[in-house]
């Protein structure tokens, strides 16, 4: 971590909302993207960056290192995406309750040749959250340990089972 | 190596290995392809995740509305810190002027049982004249012992100074 960013997440502890606003211009993409592969809808990934920036905000004084600033917001912005996640499946398993003849969006028509994007939405909430940590947020399996509480085995682990998921949905396309 | 080191294999293409399984890796890859093949693939998996989201950006506005809802949620929170202790002080009075209503009504009771106490005894006094002679007799003596004592203070006080 640069020392000017260091500083700017200090002054942003003490309150100074220009010093934060430079924060948010600095991570949004990188906290939009993460939130993009998780939820794969714009609007939403949008609305949950947004929310996490201002959690961020009023929680900034517990945050111990500022050179965790980082991972913490990842772990916010994570959290949040489970949670939505979670209200989506509530909303649809009301929605199919209520409409027992709904067609189900998100089962996978084997004779279409899936996209990477396709592939990353159909695995699980686990998997997709360490891949994108790893591959497109270029953190290491001891930050993604320390960032989801689970040891580093684990990551080591669920990394490659999420590949190989990965491997076989890109692998069910290419059959069809 | 007979075996398929697959999920080291992970490991080892995001450089997450020792530097002993790395040997043992290279060293198994040279002699087959099937894992050479995998490891090519595990490559080309992350090299496509690393740019599958590049080009998606949030909106132009995005810092502004962030600002936006942190001055709102500021503004509710310091309203919610000023609102408080007003209900608190509002709830406080409404529960003293209860309890002054409830222990106003017991003070009231107590005065008019008490001049009703006083209005006994004087009309008891006024009816009997020996007891009325008794009472004046008594106040007075009291009264004029009160006087002495109090000049037999007044005089002493500055001869136990001197």
């Amino acid at each position: 971590m640069d020392e000017e960013l260091h500083l700017t997440i200090q002054h942003a502890k003490l309150g100074d909302k220009e010093a934060y606003e430079q924060l948010v211009t600095q991570f949004k993409a990188p906290v939009y993207r993460f939130a993009l592969g998780m939820l794969n809808d714009r609007m939403d990934a949008e609305d949950v960056a947004q929310e996490a920036f201002v959690k961020a905000y009023f929680a900034l004084s517990n945050l111990e290192s500022e050179y965790a600033f980082s991972s913490w917001l990842f772990r916010i912005v994570s959290n949040l995406c489970k949670n939505r996640l979670s209200k989506r499946a509530r909303e649809r398993e009301f929605q199919e309750e209520a409409d027992e003849t709904i067609i189900d969006r998100d089962t996978p028509d084997p004779f279409v040749k899936v996209s990477m994007e396709q592939s990353l939405a159909r695995l699980s909430v686990d998997h997709r959250e360490v891949i994108l940590l790893h591959d497109v947020q270029g953190y290491r399996y001891e930050e993604i340990a320390s960032m989801l509480h689970i040891p580093m085995g684990t990551v080591k682990s669920r990394l490659f089972a999420a590949r190989m998921a990965l491997r076989d949905e890109l692998r069910k396309g290419d059959h069809g | 190596m007979t075996s398929h080191p697959e999920d080291l294999l992970s490991a080892y293409v995001d450089d997450e290995i020792s530097e002993e399984e790395r040997q043992v890796i290279e060293a198994h890859l040279v002699s087959c392809e099937s894992c050479q093949s995998f490891v090519d693939e595990l490559y080309s998996f992350k090299l496509q995740m690393q740019t599958i989201l590049t080009l998606e950006q949030p909106s132009v506005q995005f810092e502004t509305r962030v600002m936006q809802a942190i001055r709102q949620q500021s503004t509710d929170f310091r309203t919610t810190w000023l609102t408080l202790p007003l209900i608190a002080m509002m709830l406080l009075s409404a529960v003293g002027i209860t309890m002054a209503l409830m222990y106003g009504k017991f003070i009231h009771g107590f005065i008019r049982l008490f001049v009703a106490i006083v209005y006994a005894i004087t009309h008891m006094v006024s009816e009997i004249p020996f007891v009325s002679i008794s009472v004046i007799v008594v106040s007075l003596f009291v009264l004029v012992a009160s006087i002495y004592s109090l000049r037999r203070v007044l005089q002493l006080t500055p001869v136990e100074r001197g």
